[in-house]
């Protein structure tokens, strides 16, 4: 997860100013191929927080949206009408410490201080996941909230001990030499669920068709990227240029290939079984006060009649 | 009558919100956030927030008065210290306390002393500005006078100039407050888990808590109000009231 987004507009034969999906993080390289390889789908602008891009949505600003998974949920439980429709990526969150430390395992982090992006985020759950493997308990860490671009500053500071983020937050502090992975999501949690696209009701409604070829694009853009090394260099060349995520390329490129599967697009399918863990997780960190009925917040017809098409976005 | 004037401006501003905030999906009715605020005093977190808040803007607001205004009566006394000041401080009034956020981090951790730092630099420069041209505008006659009688030196100072540029200081004294408690939410991004600031990015990142967003604006709101009425008491002062034509 990052603060990055983008927003698409569709505007081909549309009647209003289009269908906006907000992007985020490590969707940026699926953002990317898809955009290139399928223009006349989708033009991008970029949101710069999650609150701003989830308050463009429950305002019918934005029609589509790349958020996270339980904001959805809640949003859909609290009367706004959106539906996921597909996956963004999968794992691509990471615990980061400083090169110069002890720990080890997560169990060292007790009573150490580690930031976390929200406690709303999805790598609040991914701490709270590894805090119940190692047997620590609530209050057993001190968790900070930071917006993710802090994070490696505080860690340099020795402001936190560690940090859990979305990529490419991690990757940068490890790239500059100073901090190391104590865990990914890729070792321990490999199904991990961050962002989801989610489509407003009144856009399945009236344009079906639109976010069915959506739908299709994002899951070819997602097989290209894992199919091919050269294709995840290919995207984050894209990914980096400054009129998508203005990220640097090196950086984005770390995060695609160390390792090849830190973050991966090829199974952007809806489980029904991990939307259900990740709602567990939820009630039990309090981001959810009350179960959420899976139909509420998800409509698989999408990924029901989704049907391959070829992608082959040019390189930049 | 004129008692009633402000408490009805704002039943009528309440009833406009009502109005445009009805059937609005994120903007709460003034009833939903009377209920958020309920419900924050009855678990408590209210009380916890507002006095963060108010510890960490006191703080950072004492600390820039005590080195603001010394520095202002330097800057509007001597011609040398101006030149040599003035093009610093007017270079680092305008920047926005969240670029200066990474940096507090890095100076001060996360904590208290980051969001204290982001308040003294917001409401710094403000006073040290308002202090420095009230000793600068001490007219000429008063200065003349003075010597005449033969008062000079440390005497002049007190006496004179600080009586001179006191209404201008306290001016500037409110604008730092009130800019203090602007920025609150802005240096509360690096506060931990307490503050009426976090309060708000706290709800903002919470799915659909729009009431409790509002609720902290209201707080913020409410607490300034107050505070600015206790220093316009000093504005009550024989030594600030000589300079104003209007009784209040």
């Amino acid at each position: 997860m990052s603060t990055e987004g983008k927003r698409i507009d569709m505007a081909q034969g549309m009647d209003e100013s289009g269908l906006s999906v907000g992007m985020s993080g490590m969707t940026m390289p699926t953002v990317a191929a898809e955009s290139l390889a399928a223009p006349q789908i989708a033009r991008y602008v970029r949101y710069s927080g999650w609150p701003e891009l989830k308050e463009a949505l429950v305002a019918g600003r934005v029609k589509a949206a790349m958020v996270l998974a339980p904001m959805v949920m809640d949003l859909a439980d609290k009367g706004v009408p959106v539906k996921v429709v597909a996956l963004g990526h999968r794992s691509g969150a990471v615990i980061m410490v400083r090169k110069d430390s002890p720990y080890k395992t997560f169990a060292d982090l007790k009573g150490k201080r580690i930031a976390i992006p929200s406690r709303f985020a999805v790598d609040h759950l991914f701490v709270r996941k590894l805090m119940a493997a190692s047997g620590l308990k609530d209050g057993d860490l001190k968790m900070v909230e930071l917006s993710p671009p802090d994070m490696p500053a505080a860690l340099l500071a020795n402001a936190v001990d560690a940090y859990a983020t979305g990529e490419p937050f991690g990757a940068k502090a490890e790239m500059d030499g100073y901090a190391r992975v104590l865990y990914m999501t890729r070792d321990v949690w490999p199904t991990y669920i961050c962002c989801v696209l989610a489509v407003r009701q009144e856009l399945i409604d009236r344009h079906r068709e639109t976010v069915q070829r959506l739908v299709d694009h994002v899951l070819a853009a997602g097989r290209w990227l894992d199919t091919s090394p050269e294709h995840r260099t290919r995207a984050a060349r894209i990914a980096s240029h400054q009129s998508m995520f203005n990220q640097a390329f090196e950086l984005i490129k770390w995060v695609m290939e160390r390792p090849a599967d830190r973050v991966t697009y090829g199974d952007l399918r809806l489980m029904r079984s991990e939307f259900d863990e990740l709602m567990r997780l939820s009630l039990d960190a309090k981001i959810l006060h009350r179960p959420v009925d899976y139909h509420t917040y998800v409509d698989e017809s999408f990924m029901q009649r989704a049907h391959p098409v070829a992608i082959d976005p040019p390189a930049r | 009558m004129t008692r009633l004037l402000p408490v009805g401006v704002c039943l009528g501003l309440t009833a406009l919100w009502w109005l445009a905030a009805s059937g609005s999906p994120i903007f709460p009715t003034p009833g939903a956030v009377l209920l958020g605020i309920a419900s924050l005093v009855k678990d408590g977190t209210l009380l916890r927030h507002v006095t963060a808040s108010l510890y960490r803007v006191t703080y950072g607001y004492g600390i820039a008065l005590l080195l603001a205004l010394p520095l202002g009566i330097l800057m509007g006394w001597s011609r040398t210290a101006f030149t040599a000041f003035n093009p610093v401080v007017q270079m680092l009034r305008p920047i926005s306390p969240i670029a200066w956020i990474p940096l507090a981090i890095l100076w001060f951790g996360v904590g208290d002393l980051s969001p204290m730092f982001l308040v003294f630099l917001a409401s710094f420069f403000p006073m040290v500005l308002a202090t420095s041209s009230g000793v600068h505008l001490v007219e000429r006659e008063y200065l003349w006078a003075a010597q005449n009688f033969g008062v000079t030196g440390l005497k002049l100072f007190t006496h004179v100039i600080i009586p001179g540029a006191l209404p201008t200081i306290i001016t500037g004294m409110r604008v730092g407050l009130g800019v203090a408690w602007l920025v609150v939410v802005a240096a509360e991004m690096v506060a931990i888990n307490s503050g009426l600031g976090f309060l708000i990015m706290d709800s903002r990142n919470a799915g659909m808590r729009y009431d409790l967003v509002v609720a902290g604006m209201v707080m913020i709101g409410v607490i300034g109000l107050l505070l600015d009425l206790v220093m316009r008491r000093l504005e009550n002062l024989k030594e600030v009231r000589w300079r104003y034509a209007r009784g209040r």
